[in-house]
């Protein structure tokens, strides 16, 4: 079977077929050749649907047509190699400095710490001495959310783009887990998808999934693109919520069918503060 | 007056597992009622779960004001610092609530 994308609304098939499962064809092959953009993601989503569908037997080859320069980004940052059956991801994280990106990695919260150092590291090239702490504890609520709240069976991808055109950093976050509308429709029935990610956005609010929790993370990442000015899209099952010139919106998933989370935020390094040291203090 | 380096302590600052682990670290410190300095020399932010499960407890067990008393960071930059004093803000004003 073969599915073009050329737009979020067109990965709704795959994801259609990743709930229902196949009945004969074990192979899918995805022509992205008419995505006039790939962002994280994209990246992102083609991963984990590779990833998915392997689980359930079946094959997933990436099809790019005439389109050299995307055939060698997709090349550079290993997507190709990720999506093959039984791709081990390797022990050490290595930047892709061709392409100025962190690599696609599955990460556990063994692991959190490990790849943002490596990241910290990477990105200081270019943001010598900015802030970077959103960018750090971005993946890290988004990780630990995934790890806490969501019983993803493929666990936790995250991807980290910079661009220098614009010098701007792109993060994204995703599993095929429950869902934050589930989770958050435990405590609250009558919310839309939409509204339950609200709700989890808002400071304080916690499913109290694990004992610890306190509803920060989400806020976390919020609080830090509104002082950025920023963007924030999180996809979470029909619901999607974004914040984009510091305002919040609320709608439908534009990628119907599907499931799990994707937190996909932006840093706008110009808009960093410049980090200092201090020797002692208080708190 | 003893010094505790956080990356000496071979934990990270993402998890609530890791906090545990602080926790543990610096508890006794509040039983003898002895002040340390901990430095953040070298670390990332730390998340909120992190700090839920280390400086959150204690918080709980000994109070805002013990803690602030006890605890003095030292090699730590201002974002870190601006971060925790926001996590502390939010967990006392849950306390309130």
């Amino acid at each position: 079977m073969e599915f073009k994308i050329s737009t979020l609304g067109d990965y709704s098939h795959l994801f259609s077929i990743c709930r229902e499962g196949l009945s004969d064809d074990k192979k899918i092959s995805i022509d992205i050749t008419g995505l006039n953009f790939i962002n994280p993601h994209d990246v992102l989503i083609i991963v984990e649907i590779a990833i998915w569908l392997h689980k359930k037997h079946s094959d997933v080859e990436i099809i790019i047509k005439s389109r050299s320069n995307l055939l060698d980004y997709l090349t550079d940052i290993g997507l190709f190699e990720f999506v093959k059956t039984n791709h081990e991801q390797s022990k050490t994280i290595k930047a892709i400095s061709s392409q100025t990106a962190m690599p696609i990695r599955r990460i556990d919260v063994n692991h959190i710490d490990e790849y943002i150092i490596s990241t910290l590291n990477f990105i200081r090239n270019f943001c010598y001495n900015a802030d970077l702490t959103m960018l750090s504890i971005g993946i890290q609520e988004a990780i630990n959310n995934v790890h806490d709240h969501s019983e993803s069976i493929i666990g936790a991808y995250v991807f980290c783009q910079y661009y220098p055109k614009i010098n701007e950093i792109k993060v994204c976050v995703t599993d095929m887990g429950v869902g934050i509308p589930k989770r958050v429709r435990e405590f609250n029935p009558k919310l839309t998808d939409a509204e339950c990610i609200e709700w989890a956005v808002a400071e304080n609010n916690t499913t109290k999934t694990s004992p610890q929790n306190s509803g920060k993370g989400l806020t976390n990442i919020s609080d830090f693109v509104f002082a950025n000015g920023s963007r924030l899209n999180i996809y979470s099952n029909n619901g999607c919520y974004s914040i984009i010139n510091e305002k919040e919106y609320t709608s439908n998933n534009p990628i119907q069918n599907f499931f799990g989370t994707l937190i996909e935020f932006t840093i706008k390094v110009d808009n960093l503060h410049q980090d200092e040291e201090l020797d002692i203090s208080n708190f | 007056m003893d010094t505790i380096t956080i990356n000496s302590l071979n934990i990270g600052l993402s998890t609530n597992a890791d906090g545990n682990r602080l926790y543990a670290t610096l508890k006794p410190y509040f039983i003898k009622n002895k002040v340390v300095y901990l430095s953040f020399e070298n670390t990332i932010p730390m998340s909120s779960s992190f700090f839920n499960s280390s400086f959150g407890e204690l918080i709980d067990e000994f109070g805002i004001d013990m803690f602030k008393e006890h605890v003095i960071p030292i090699n730590i930059n201002k974002s870190q610092l601006d971060l925790i004093k926001k996590y502390i803000g939010w967990h006392t004003e849950k306390e309130l609530c």
